[in-house]
């Protein structure tokens, strides 16, 4: 079948290849993601999963190599993308409300004096009830737990409206109940078309939920 | 009884000097606190006293240059702020490092500058202490001015600060230009301090700056509420302090400093109980 008759995939790099302070961290790296599945990314610790991650959001550069989204560069598909950032990145002495966490979905690179218009009140309030925080939406997010802090992150990445989710932060530290609902509500996600890389720490998780698995290690060797 | 009570109130405000102290000060204790809240939430006092200390060579080389003082502070500071950023990025060595070595810099550079250039309109206990009773209606409309550019900007910017402030890289995967967010909230807070200088002087600063905005996350929490709060401590600091001056003959920038952190002392006291769920 000709190639350019089908989708292209989700995400797709070609030799990527990023260092950090003069060290490589990946090297030469080429995976293809197809759209609508659900992929854990495992490895050891300081394996470059992060630095996959960071690299996959346009937060590092690559030093050669490309990475395009739907066959797009960044530049193009960046409002498709939703990142989950890591728990230790986030600033928890900033107060602000869970509905506002979510609402930082709806930006859409910079504007002055930015407000918040219908479309973007609808698309919050529906996302909140998806990761059942609706009734949590005036407290603050450093009140919440860490099960709870992941779903409001979740919210936010619904409220994008994205194609594509990082889930950079595991599970890991998540109480039985709220892990299992967040993957849960990952697997509905990957159902209704979107596609989902989360880092994990736990085998059992990506054998039971996750389509396949990325194993990183410097070179991403695709199971 | 209320006769005297009303001649307490009034009788500061017969003296035009007075009044013009008055506005500064309270512009000041608006201003700060609504930085002070950012500043706070990054953990970021330090770079708060640093560029409070780094103003001194940019307001004797102004002096020295027939300038503005005011002018040769900003300017300095706001120098400062960004070369703190580059400086950081250049060398890969940590903010509070960075902040370290330019904050002794600049002060001792000051210090040399004004031990070369001697002169009797600029006294380094004014600069040290603050010298709001000797503002000019200048000095008055020149702050006006800066609080309604620094309020105009923060209206604008006050989403993306907030999640560039909540979530660094969210806010640049999400296309925030989050280097130019940052330089933009040093600068604001660069311009702010100096608005405070004259009100409460260089050593005191941080007192309006961050102590306000720490009481106020004690007792209402949420950023915006905090601003709001923030700026009606330092309010009411800058104008209890001032009537203190006056009636005690006290120094007004100590005092005010005084007060405000007797804010936050019972504000610590009285921390609402709070529970997670």
């Amino acid at each position: 079948m000709n190639r350019q008759t089908i989708d292209p995939p989700a995400i797709s790099t070609d030799k990527l290849t990023v260092c950090l302070n003069g060290k490589l961290i990946l090297d030469r790296v080429t995976f293809e993601v197809e759209k609508g599945r659900l992929v854990g990314v495992m490895g050891p610790n300081g394996a470059g999963k992060s630095t996959l991650f960071d690299s996959l959001a346009g937060l590092l550069p690559s030093a050669t190599g490309v990475v395009r989204y739907f066959g797009q560069p960044l530049s193009v598909a960046r409002g498709r993308l939703a990142y989950v950032p890591q728990h230790e990145r986030i600033n928890w002495g900033m107060p602000v409300r869970v509905q506002d966490v979510v609402l930082q979905g709806r930006v859409r690179g910079s504007r002055l004096f930015r407000s918040t218009g219908v479309a973007d009140r609808q698309a919050s309030e529906e996302a909140l009830r998806q990761a059942d925080m609706w009734n949590r939406r005036q407290d603050l997010i450093q009140d919440l737990s860490t099960g709870q802090r992941q779903r409001v992150f979740l919210a936010r990445a619904l409220a994008q409206q994205a194609d594509i989710l990082l889930f950079d932060e595991s599970l890991s530290g998540v109480d039985l109940p709220s892990h299992m609902q967040l993957m849960g509500t990952l697997r509905q996600l990957r159902d209704q078309g979107k596609t989902i890389l989360m880092v994990s720490h736990d085998l059992d998780d990506v054998v039971d939920s996750c389509d396949e698995c990325l194993w990183v290690n410097q070179k991403v060797i695709k199971r | 009884m209320l006769e005297s009570l009303v001649q307490f109130l009034t009788e500061p405000w017969q003296y035009s000097f007075l009044v013009r102290a008055l506005i500064l000060a309270v512009l000041a204790g608006i201003m700060c606190p609504l930085l002070g809240t950012y500043v706070v939430a990054r953990q970021f006092g330090f770079m708060g006293d640093a560029l409070a200390h780094s103003v001194l060579p940019g307001m004797v080389v102004a002096f020295w240059l027939g300038a503005s003082a005011f002018l040769g502070a900003i300017v300095t500071a706001v120098g400062m702020a960004l070369l703190v950023g580059y400086l950081v990025r250049r060398t890969g060595i940590g903010a509070d490092t960075s902040i370290g070595i330019l904050f002794a810099g600049f002060f001792a550079l000051g210090m040399i500058l004004l031990n070369l250039f001697p002169t009797n309109s600029l006294k380094i206990d004014d600069i040290l202490l603050g010298q709001v009773l000797a503002a000019t209606w200048t000095d008055v409309a020149m702050a006006a001015g800066l609080t309604l550019v620094v309020l105009l900007v923060l209206a604008a910017l006050h989403r993306d600060l907030v999640f560039v402030t909540f979530d660094p890289y969210g806010a640049s995967v999400m296309g925030l230009p989050t280097r130019a967010l940052e330089y933009a909230l040093l600068s604001l807070l660069a311009v702010v301090i100096v608005l405070a200088l004259q009100a409460v002087g260089i050593v005191l600063v941080i007192s309006l700056l961050i102590t306000p905005a720490a009481a106020a996350l004690i007792l209402v929490r949420h950023h915006v509420s905090a601003m709001g709060m923030g700026a009606l401590l330092g309010t009411v600091a800058a104008v209890l302090g001032l009537y203190m001056s006056f009636h005690y003959n006290l120094p007004p920038g100590p005092i005010i400093a005084l007060i405000s952190t007797g804010f936050f002392v019972m504000a610590a006291i009285w921390r609402p109980q709070r529970v997670r769920t």
